[in-house]
């Protein structure tokens, strides 16, 4: 069957079945508050203690919840009696029965824990939360100590594939660890549900947004089919996108989509709809390089899943007006703590920002916490199987060849991800060769690069002295500010730190000068007044860096960079607003109060002509060459000011210095850009033009061997003439044509008079030329007459 | 070289200024909460490997390598032991060893890039060049990255004779990865060392075509045409190069950095206009 005929028939049964969902049945094979065998002891109870096989006749028993400390246990476990050296993991063990564990598509297990828990079916691992990645044993200390919520009634969803039940008794079996010996408390629950229809595990969330594409992707329990159905409304989703493979990992690219254009969509098998209501939609991005409006929410080390990622979240929707839609957002890297494992991509983001995953594209950097996972070299690991980032330029920019770094275009910004943990950072590396050529690409007018150690901070990460954020701060800083990059951000250091508008500062923090201070303001229309840049992507023109590493915990430092307007230990995350000329950044506190605010506006700095030096001029040729500026408000009207034009030149109003001159010479002159703004300003350029007497074309010259009709040549013959007056090069051709013209290729020799003509065929007569070229032009040997020879038999 | 020396100007500004430059990362949070746990199960042979891991990469290599010893005492089988043999021999200056270690790593993982590469490294410590191809091309056979193609090139590029299986080094990663710039651009070098002018002028025009920009890249192929001695060809480059400078929308047109590519082109058309074969002194925005 090909693929046509696949998709529509794929199409086709969609369209049957997707209005009609899945009559589904939960079956709830392990409730909450059941009745769980424990073993608290203070030791391991045998190594295979989680397996059906061991014999747990001897644990006591009791009803969920069990623990002890928080007053809310339906069954007291035991600590070992010394408050100060605690027991550090408790075990749970749980049999069911099933007769036929085919019925269910999928698993999810719900899991009150306090505080880390690894879970086992039937022998095999299924689930682990709050735990450190490697072997676990009886003294494994969980990663954090939780509270609040988390003790009591938070139960943490995995979705377990079916394929570990078995028909007959079926065991759930719970380590639970504590973080700490003296800890006051101890909680757990647990329940299983089968279904019978496919679940959704992850998603659906948005990748790779383009002006005409899109990149949606979702995880399902057990592998289905992929299918995408998509429209201008909830109710009316006309058009659909598929794949037939059976998969849990879904990416379904929708194509052909209308620039700046709101679509809704569901996503599901052809039997059945997973997701899909008013709240899945996304905008497309506007046409690369038009103005739009652009909100940008910006995470920085955000992967703690834990209550303040939360309230730093919800404090963005907040001031979002309550709409958990921005045109995109970045991830600053650390986006899963601690070590970058599928679970905790799982719970630090995908369970942490659903609402926001499935309406917005994210474009996320990894960080080194991320990277503890993950492999940068080949691009695999959990961080890289969660995101679909651009190799190929899909979304603009240049095309990278691998997901570690990458640029894309929206709208008017050029955005730019490196990655500073695991790539080289060497200034000839391909990272940064890659980040030379995609800044001279770019037509973009705004340029926002973000990756994760920040090149300035005194933070909980000291940028003097990590190896990391030096090399990124003295090898990629030079060239992205000879790029024109507006905005740098990064996080690694838990906390938020903003510079004054910078350029030139590659050392130590004790190197920081005035003269680095492009505007040593606040950046402020309230204060100092906003960072003004020219328009376009000047070179050294001045670049904001940000620390927002404080998305989901901070931590020490002295917070005392020089580069620094603002530094502060406060949880929180950035909002970007970009409009045209103008950029406005906030810092967002978790409570969402704005803590910090700068404005970058392009396009009114003083007006200044940058054309220094006037290429030459051709007596009697025409010459034109038209006066550039930056800044002020185009467009400029254009004076001379002082001096005199070359005879036959004038200057006109638009800036154009155009006509024929008629003598050489060098002219002085200086010439003023008047912009359009109120009130008006000014800039004088001092030029010099440069006249010369016309080149004359190359003279006269001939050709010398072999002879004219020369007979019996070998196969390989060498040609000879003598010079040309001002020629700059010659050119020889040779074919079998009598027709006074070149059928083969012009050749040149430089300034050489020898040439070859090779591989020529016996007994053949072959027709040659010569030419000898300058600026001017070419003159043709012999008065333009091709000499002939014939080679021997 | 220039990376090379900036790295060294900057430990050397940092000891004069008493703050060493580390990889640091929270390793040593990481090395306190493991030792805390290592005083409670002091048997665990992986908790020693992941502690001698974290010596090494906070640079306390005399640490490292006593963790490594004891996790060996307690479970020489460790899988992950002889990979991090191999990063702490490599560290401490030991190749051999260290490509001794890799080896063991790879006997049980023949595909284990990690290994492959940190062999390569050792490879060239030892000046074992070829080696050290063979390893990276192994890397890019399981998981082709510019990074690697790159690095096996200039492995290559060392040896003038190997300068045409380079060449194919590349052109096989540009098969594998797509036309990404760090390879053509490498590419297009080699073949102007070659001598090969019409084919790096492919090359050029490859990249022109699948770039946003073209102005820089019409400026090249000047250069390169200047290079072969095709003055009317480089002449025709230029005014071309000029003239995307000259469709540029007015905010990528008056910048610096593109007025300053423009005067360049304006240069060099004069010069090959007035029949000036040398190219100009100075700093060139094509270069």
């Amino acid at each position: 069957m090909n693929r046509t005929r696949l998709a529509l028939l794929l199409l086709c049964g969609a369209l049957l079945v997707w209005t009609d969902r899945v009559t589904t049945t939960n079956t709830v094979l392990v409730a909450k508050g059941s009745t769980w065998k424990y073993f608290d002891q203070g030791s391991l109870p045998a190594a295979d203690w989680n397996t059906a096989a061991y014999d747990d006749t001897a644990w006591a028993s009791g009803p969920a919840q069990l623990g002890y400390g928080d007053g809310d246990e339906a069954t007291v476990v035991g600590y070992g009696g010394n408050a100060s050296a605690k027991y550090i993991t408790t075990y749970f063990r749980r049999s069911f029965t099933l007769s036929d564990p085919s019925l269910y598509q999928s698993l999810t297990l719900n899991v009150l824990r306090d505080d880390g828990a690894v879970v086992y079916i039937n022998g095999t691992e299924v689930f682990r939360t709050n735990m450190p990645a490697g072997t676990v044993g009886y003294g494994t200390l969980a990663t954090a100590a939780v509270s609040g919520a988390d003790e009591t009634t938070t139960f943490y969803a995995a979705s377990v594939n079916p394929s570990v039940l078995s028909a007959g008794t079926n065991l759930v079996a719970v380590e639970l660890h504590q973080s700490g010996i003296t800890s006051t408390d101890v909680s757990f629950d647990a329940e299983l549900v089968g279904s019978t229809s496919l679940q959704l595990t992850r998603g659906p969330y948005l990748q790779m947004g383009t002006p005409d594409s899109i990149v949606v992707r979702w995880r399902t329990g057990a592998p289905s089919n992929s299918l995408v159905m998509y429209g201008p409304d909830p109710a009316n989703l006309l058009w659909s996108a598929s794949s037939a493979t059976l998969l849990t990992e879904h990416e379904v690219t929708l194509p052909a989509l209308t620039p700046g254009t709101r679509y809704y969509y569901a996503v599901g098998s052809t039997t059945q709809t997973l997701a899909g209501d008013a709240t899945h939609y996304f905008v497309t991005a506007p046409a690369t390089g038009t103005a739009q409006p652009a909100r940008i929410w910006v995470l920085g080390d955000s992967g703690t899943a834990d209550a303040n990622a939360r309230a730093v979240r919800d404090a963005f929707y907040g001031v979002n007006g309550g709409s958990t839609w921005a045109n995109l957002w970045l991830m600053l890297g650390d986006n899963a703590y601690q070590t970058g494992t599928d679970a905790e991509f799982q719970s630090a983001v995908f369970d942490m920002y659903p609402a926001t995953l499935r309406q917005s594209v994210l474009w996320p950097t990894i960080g080194n916490h991320d990277g503890a996972s993950a492999d940068s070299a080949t691009g695999t690991g959990p961080y890289y199987d969660s995101f679909s980032l651009p190799t190929a330029a899909q979304a603009g920019g240049l095309a990278s060849g691998t997901e570690a770094y990458y640029s894309f275009d929206y709208g008017q910004i050029h955005f730019i991800c490196l990655d500073s943990f695991e790539t080289s950072r060497a200034t000839n590396g391909a990272m940064l060769t890659w980040l030379q050529n995609d800044l001279a690409s770019t037509n973009q007018k705004w340029i926002i690069a973000f990756w994760h150690h920040p090149p300035y901070s005194k933070g909980s990460h000291d940028s003097d002295t990590d190896l990391a954020m030096s090399e990124m701060r003295q090898n990629a800083l030079p060239i992205l500010e000879a790029g024109g990059v507006d905005l740098v951000l990064a996080g690694h250091s838990h906390s938020y730190e903003r510079s004054y508008l910078l350029d030139g500062h590659y050392g130590l923090s004790t190197t920081l000068t005035a003269s680095m201070k492009k505007d040593a303001g606040s950046g402020r229309e309230d204060g100092t007044g906003a960072y003004q840049k020219p328009a376009g992507t000047t070179p050294h023109a001045g670049t904001v860096y940000g620390v927002a590493g404080s998305s989901g915990q901070i931590a020490g430092g002295t917070l005392n960079h020089p580069a620094m307007f603002v530094s502060m230990n406060v949880l929180g995350s950035m909002v970007l607003d970009l409009n045209n000329d103008r950029l406005d950044a906030r810092f967002i506190d978790n409570t969402a109060a704005t803590r910090d605010y700068f404005t970058i506006m392009k396009g009114t700095a003083p007006v200044a002509i940058t054309t220094t030096v006037l290429p030459g001029a051709t007596v009697g040729a025409p010459y034109a060459q038209t006066l550039a500026a930056i800044g002020g408000t185009a467009p400029y009207t254009w004076s001379l000011q002082a001096g005199s034009l070359t005879s036959g030149l004038t200057l006109s109003s638009a800036g154009v210095i155009s006509g024929t001159p008629n003598a050489p010479g060098t002219s002085s002159f200086t010439v003023r850009a008047t912009d359009s703004g109120a009130p008006q300003q000014f800039d004088d350029q001092a030029l010099a033009l440069n006249a010369v007497s016309a080149l004359p074309l190359p003279g006269a010259f001939a050709k010398s061997s072999p002879k004219n009709a020369a007979k019996n040549q070998p196969t390989s013959v060498a040609l000879a003439w003598g010079a040309s007056t001002n020629a700059s090069s010659y050119d020889y051709c040779y074919d079998t044509s009598n027709n006074n013209a070149c059928d083969g290729t012009w050749t040149s020799t430089g300034t050489a008079r020898t040439g070859t003509a090779t591989a020529l065929a016996r007994s053949t007569t072959y027709y040659w030329q010569v030419r000898a070229a300058n600026g001017a032009g070419t003159t043709l040997a012999n008065s333009g007459t091709w000499w002939k020879f014939t080679t021997a038999r | 070289m220039r990376a090379t020396i900036a790295a060294i100007l900057t430990v050397v500004v940092a000891l004069l200024l008493g703050a060493p430059v580390q990889g640091h990362d929270g390793l040593r949070e990481q090395i306190t909460a493991l030792t805390a746990q290592m005083t409670r199960q002091p048997s665990r042979a992986d908790l020693y490997l992941r502690r001698g891991d974290l010596h090494r990469a906070a640079g306390d290599l005399a640490d490292a390598r006593a963790d490594l010893d004891h996790a060996a005492t307690l479970d020489a089988t460790q899988p992950g032991l002889p990979l991090a043999w191999a990063r702490l021999q490599l560290d401490e200056r030991r190749p051999s060893d260290a490509v001794a270690s890799a080896t063991r790593a790879l006997a049980a993982q023949p595909s284990n890039t990690a290994a492959l590469r940190l062999r390569a490294q050792a490879y060239v410590q030892l000046h074992q060049r070829e080696q050290a191809v063979a390893d990276l091309t192994r890397v890019i056979e399981l998981a082709p990255v510019p990074d690697t193609v790159l690095e096996r090139a200039r492995l290559l590029e060392e040896e003038p004779a190997d300068l045409d299986e380079a060449l194919a080094g590349i052109e096989d990663g540009l098969r594998r990865i797509g036309p990404v710039v760090t390879l053509q651009l490498e590419a297009i070098d080699l073949e102007r060392r070659l001598r090969r002018f019409d084919a790096a002028l492919r090359r050029i025009d490859a990249v022109t075509a699948q770039a946003p920009r073209k102005e820089a890249w019409l400026a090249r192929r000047g250069a390169l045409l200047e290079d072969a001695h095709r003055t009317t060809d480089a002449l025709a480059a230029y005014r071309s190069a000029l003239d995307a400078v000259n469709t540029l929308p007015p905010h990528a047109r008056t910048t610096r950095a593109t007025s300053a590519l423009a005067l360049d082109l304006h240069h060099r058309i004069d010069r090959l206009t007035a029949g000036t074969t040398r190219p100009s002194a100075g700093r060139s925005p094509l270069r």
